[in-house]
């Protein structure tokens, strides 16, 4: 019976004219953000083989073969691999750094090479497969779920079905479950029709089945707000309520607590402390390296030993320097740390929250794949400096033999599995909590005044 | 059979329906006739089930409606003031889904036509959409859903009020033709002259009870009218 | 005209009287104004904090410059000087783009930088979801209380039936409109005003030493835009109320009309603007920057060329081989800056044509015409963000002139071990920066205030017409 019951609601729903305007735009805004996310991940895609093909060229054939240019200029450019479902979310790949320059003094190693946009892009946030999912499903869920039986209630058609051998439990379970498909179906398949390549990943399985487990949560609130008995127009306003307080309103009042109680150190005066801190540093070395070229003014008057030495002044200064900030930059990772560790305990009072955290993990474009990748490059730059510091401060020449020993960075990705673990939890805690309103909203509805 | 066993609704202490003693039986037309907010609809409403009673049972088949709901609403077709049905379904499609609902099996477009024709709405209507129709053609596919359901009995909440004198006696035709098939029919209406001419008995509801129950046969109309009015005024 | 004057009074009376009445409408709109202030609040807060700031920090910058000692000036032009954003006091109202901008730049002798440590790599990936200040109040969360106020104007009594009898009455069409406008209007002064009050009153109190920030003019051209905006909304939610087939549809599409302003257009109309004109990721700027200097002669060549010049009488008497790699290193410094610039203002370029096809596209979306506007009105805007990296870049080649000019000179002073000390230092002028202008800023926004103009009148005239020919039933 539930499923006849289930299998007219659809009819009724595809029938009407407001569904299926709902329907449009949502079909239409998928459209849209998956094939902005597919032509955004070719591209990046594209500048990842460039990139690695040039570098690979440029150690092939550099165009000095001097140890402190290759070891300290030119270095080694590690890109991050793009991110397997990197075009369904942007996620932090805007804001963090996906290629570093890693050479061996320590001052200019892991330089962030910011990503560079218009700040209007960034304000404006990007119109992704994730930001679908994250704001625009829910509304349309409730968009279509704001009259489940108040209207039909109201009008009387609802008594002419109870009248007969079905309960109102039936009844509401075909009408869940039309919607639950017809709202599932967009958000599941339109992305894999228009990038056919993610189906068979796992990390594809992972993102639909959290996306479909966050829609029961919408949907479970769905059936609550209903159950209580109200008007349609009611629903609908308590339900854009809902949505605002858990999507937006939440967020940003979580965020603001977050601020509050760990405010960031301010980069302003870390920008003078680290001024301060690295004056004495440079001023030192800067004189005495200063003195070293007045002494020599010609690279041909400098000898292996002279060469030696001004090596030596400098990398002295640049460790002295990057001490420096090194304490600087701390306190800021240790806040932005403490910052992070609250997010995560205050972020299960929104669903939006902790569905962003899992998206963002399984699509790779997470702060955590860009830890990882920097994590790597900080151990491959002291490969680096080692294998080549006693050869920069000897002021040696290369041979080919030299720079095909050099080593070499060969980074992969966090396996799938790692991320899968890390997203079981939180999936299985929205299941759980979105099968509880679900159960919730029936208890409810028992007491269904007609 | 229409049962009510000292069948009791209360609201805030206030009864609603008192003490309500009734049997209908399989053909015959019970007319309960009363003033608005005499508990006619609450009546009704309890032997849908869809409200609980405070006290008493209501059966439909010698079955009590809060204990077998599926069974009773089997056999029980029900047919508003407003028959509300599906605007953007057709009559066709409307007594398909809600006769499948009652468990009948699945006719194919010919029986159902057939069971609207008996109802008296010809084929033609049948295909339009529901938000076209009138008020009696709702109530002939109301009528229809109780053909197709084999119904055994039979409620009615104001069923001639505001239709035209045509559709009203068309309607009081279609019930007596349904009394004859053997279904116990109860009839809540203000209308005095579809009461006596429709039904076998005729009971006057005033705040929740029954206060005076005759036949038909040995009342005229306008003696019908009186015994009304009189109660009306205590 | 005076009947249906009075007409329209009674009816927006009855409204505003029901509206407040409606403890739904209470709770949302004491809500909202619960969030606005406490918006206001934590805006004009943090905004003091971090405007002291750069004002203590740009005083101990010019400190330090003045007292680094002696050292030679081409070494203090390395030594730089940081220029510091001034944070505008309505900055705590509308942040606008100062999250996503740099805090700061730091001018250097032959390297340009992107202005470093934008706020939001500090923040979290939850703090992208939005941030809510009070210009996201009013201009995201206002309109969904104006529509909550006017989806069932219409189509609800409509519903109920109500809406015949009404014009039955003698009550003309216009007096009906301009009722229900006025009866969803008035519930939502009486959240403004006191808002607005809030506001003015703190960042009164918090207001900057510097007198000279002139933000009267600029805070009511925001308030001028919040409530045309709103405005526009009231309109548009009568306008589709009279049309919709039912209370329930007027609503969501009033809400799809609310959720692609807000959050579907910006994205979508950056997207376009990306399209039109590509700008290159941080990458392939870096490479092509480095590609460049790669076909460049190297230091040895480079300073065999100058003595090659040296050689042939090229400079001064006074000129000897010392001077030589100085002036190598000062003539390969002024090519790398050369490129930079070059680069930099490609890219800048770009960033410009991106912004205006941008707001070309707001022709659709008011609400961010609004936005724009009030980043304009704020100055927080890429606009003002450029007058000061521009005011900055002049700073900085008047820095450099001051220092490298000695420098220039032949002689012997043309060596590593010639030092000047504080009163070269005292040559270079603070850095003073003037914020534009209201009046510049929303000249630059022309297309801004045209679009709101347009739909303002716009949706009075499709509200107009929507009554005019509305079903009654």
């Amino acid at each position: 019976m539930v499923g006849f019951l289930a299998r007219h609601e659809w009819k009724l729903l595809t029938a009407s004219a407001v569904m299926r305007l709902v329907l449009i735009v949502f079909f239409l805004v998928i459209g849209a953000a998956t094939l902005l996310g597919t032509a955004r991940a070719a591209r990046e895609r594209q500048t990842y083989d460039v990139f690695q093909q040039r570098a690979a060229q440029q150690r092939a054939q550099p165009l000095s073969l001097r140890a402190d240019v290759v070891a300290n200029e030119k270095g080694w450019l590690a890109v991050v691999p793009p991110a397997p479902l990197a075009a369904l979310a942007v996620g932090q790949s805007d804001v963090y750094p996906s290629y570093l320059r890693i050479t061996a003094r320590n001052l200019d190693a892991l330089v962030t090479g910011d990503q560079i946009e218009h700040p209007l892009a960034v304000a404006s946030g990007h119109l992704d497969l994730a930001f679908v999912v994250l704001f625009l499903y829910p509304l349309l869920i409730f968009a279509v779920s704001f009259d489940l039986t108040a209207t039909e209630r109201d009008r009387g058609t609802l008594r002419m079905v109870l009248a007969q051998p079905v309960s109102l439990r039936e009844v509401v379970a075909g009408k869940m479950i039309a919607r639950v498909v017809l709202l599932a179906i967009p958000i599941a398949v339109i992305p894999v029709v228009i990038g056919s390549v993610w189906f068979a990943t796992a990390e594809f399985v992972v993102w639909t089945v959290a996306v479909l487990v966050y829609g029961l949560i919408w949907h479970g609130l769905a059936l609550i707000v209903n159950a209580r008995g109200w008007s349609a127009p009611a629903n609908a306003l308590v339900l854009a309520g809902v949505w605002l307080m858990f999507a937006i309103v939440g967020p940003a009042t979580i965020n603001l607590l977050i601020a509050v109680r760990y405010p960031m150190p301010s980069r302003v005066e870390a920008a003078v402390q680290a001024r301060a801190a690295t004056q004495d540093a440079t001023l030192q070395g800067s004189r005495q390296l200063g003195q070293f070229l007045q002494d020599h003014p010609t690279s041909a008057n400098v000898g292996r030993d002279g060469m030696r030495q001004f090596a030596l002044l400098q990398a002295r200064r640049d460790q002295q320097v990057a001490d420096r900030l090194q304490r600087v930059e701390a306190a800021f990772d240790a806040q932005l740390e403490r910052q992070q560790r609250l997010a995560g305990w205050l972020s299960v009072l929104s669903p939006t929250m902790v569905m962003q955290d899992v998206l963002l993990d399984v699509a790779g474009t997470s702060a955590n794949r860009f830890e990882h990748f920097r994590a790597a490059a900080e151990a491959f730059q002291h490969e680096w400096q080692q294998y080549f510091e006693p050869r920069v401060l000897d002021a040696a020449t290369l041979t080919p033999g030299d720079i095909a020993a050099a080593p070499v960075l060969a980074y992969s990705p966090e396996p799938a599995t790692a991320i899968l673990m890390r997203t079981a939890l939180p999936i299985a805690g929205m299941l759980i909590v979105g099968l509880l309103l679900l159960l919730s909203g029936f208890k409810v509805y028992e007491r269904y005044s007609l | 059979m229409i049962e009510a066993l000292r069948l009791s609704k209360h609201f805030n202490g206030v009864p609603a329906v008192d003490a309500l003693d009734l049997t209908i039986k399989p053909g015959e037309v019970f007319c309960l006739l009363g003033a608005n907010g005499a508990g006619k609809t609450t009546t009704i409403n309890l032997f849908l089930n869809f409200i609980a009673p405070t006290s008493g049972e209501a059966r439909i088949s010698r079955l009590s409606v809060v204990d077998h709901p599926v069974e009773t609403k089997k056999r029980l077709a029900y047919i508003p003031e407003q028959v509300m049905l599906y605007r953007n379904l057709t009559g066709l499609e409307n007594l398909r889904f809600f006769s499948r609902l009652a468990g009948a099996a699945a006719d194919s477009d010919q029986e159902l036509l057939g069971v609207l024709a008996q109802a008296g709405l010809p084929e033609a209507h049948a295909r339009h959409r529901v938000g076209t129709y009138s008020k009696g053609m709702r109530q002939k596919v109301g009528v229809a859903i109780t053909i197709a359901k084999k119904a055994e009995a039979l409620l009615l909440d104001e069923p001639t009020s505001g239709l035209d004198p045509k559709a009203a006696n068309d309607f009081s035709i279609l019930v007596s033709d349904l009394a004859r098939r053997g279904v116990a029919i109860l009839m809540a209406t203000h209308d005095l002259f579809r009461a006596k001419e429709t039904g076998h008995r005729v009971g006057i509801m005033k705040h929740g009870r029954l206060v005076q129950v005759a036949d038909t046969e040995t009342l005229s109309h306008t003696d019908l009218e009186q015994i009304y009015l009189r109660h009306m005024h205590d | 005209m005076s009947g249906g004057g009075s007409a329209a009074l009674a009816i927006a009376a009855k409204d505003a009287t029901e509206t407040w009445r409606d403890g739904r409408f209470r709770w949302a709109a004491g809500l909202l104004f619960v969030l606005l202030v406490a918006a206001i609040a934590g805006g004009v807060q943090y905004q003091r904090d971090v405007a002291r700031q750069h004002a203590d920090a740009q005083r101990a910058e010019r400190d330090a410059w003045l007292d680094k000692g002696d050292m030679n000036p081409h070494a203090a032009a390395h030594y730089g000087a940081f220029v510091f954003k001034p944070v505008q006091p309505l900055s705590a109202i509308e942040p606008g783009l100062d999250p996503f901008l740099g805090v700061f730049v730091f001018l250097e002798a032959h390297k340009q930088q992107l202005a470093r440590h934008r706020p939001i790599e500090d923040a979290s990936p939850t703090r992208r979801l939005g941030l809510l200040t009070p210009a996201t109040a009013a201009l995201v969360l206002l309109p969904l209380l104006v529509i909550s106020l006017t989806f069932s104007t219409f189509a609800g009594e409509r519903d109920q039936g109500t809406l015949r009898p009404l014009l039955a009455l003698g009550v003309s069409r216009g007096s009906l409109l301009a009722g229900k406008a006025l009866g969803a209007l008035l519930p939502l002064v009486l959240i403004i005003t006191p808002a607005t009050l809030v506001a003015a009153v703190l960042l009164y109190l918090s207001a900057p030493a510097d007198p000279g920030a002139p933000i009267g003019a600029r805070a009511f051209g925001l308030l001028a835009v919040y409530v045309v905006h709103a405005m526009i909304w009231t309109g548009l939610g009568l306008a589709i109320s009279a049309r919709a087939r039912s209370q329930a549809t007027a609503l969501v599409v009033l809400l799809a009309l609310w959720f692609a302003n807000a959050f579907v257009m910006p994205p979508v109309a950056m997207a376009i603007a990306k399209t039109i004109t590509p700008s290159p990721s941080a990458i392939e700027f870096a490479a092509a920057i480095e590609d460049e200097k790669d076909t460049w002669p190297n230091w040895d060549q480079r300073v065999d060329e100058v003595m090659q010049r040296f050689l042939d009488g090229e400079f001064e008497s006074t000129f000897t081989p010392a001077n030589v790699e100085v002036v190598a290193l000062v003539e390969s410094e002024a090519a790398e800056t050369a490129l930079y610039d070059r680069h930099f203002q490609s890219l800048f370029d770009r960033y410009e044509r991106q912004g205006r096809t941008y707001e070309h596209a707001s022709i659709v979306a008011p609400t961010v015409a609004a936005r724009m506007l009030s980043m304009a009105l704020a100055g927080t805007d890429a606009a003002h963000d450029r007058v000061f990296a521009a005011a900055a870049a002049t700073y900085r080649t008047q820095m450099l002139t001051t220092l490298n000019s000695e420098l220039s000179q032949s002689g012997r002073l043309n060596t590593f071990d010639y030092v000047r000390g504080r009163d070269l230092w005292e040559q270079v002028p603070p850095f003073d920066y003037d914020v534009p202008a209201a009046g510049w800023a929303l000249g630059e926004r022309w297309w801004s205030i045209a679009v709101l103009v347009a739909w303002l009148a716009g949706v009075s005239a499709a509200a107009a017409w929507s009554v005019a020919s509305m079903r009654l039933e």
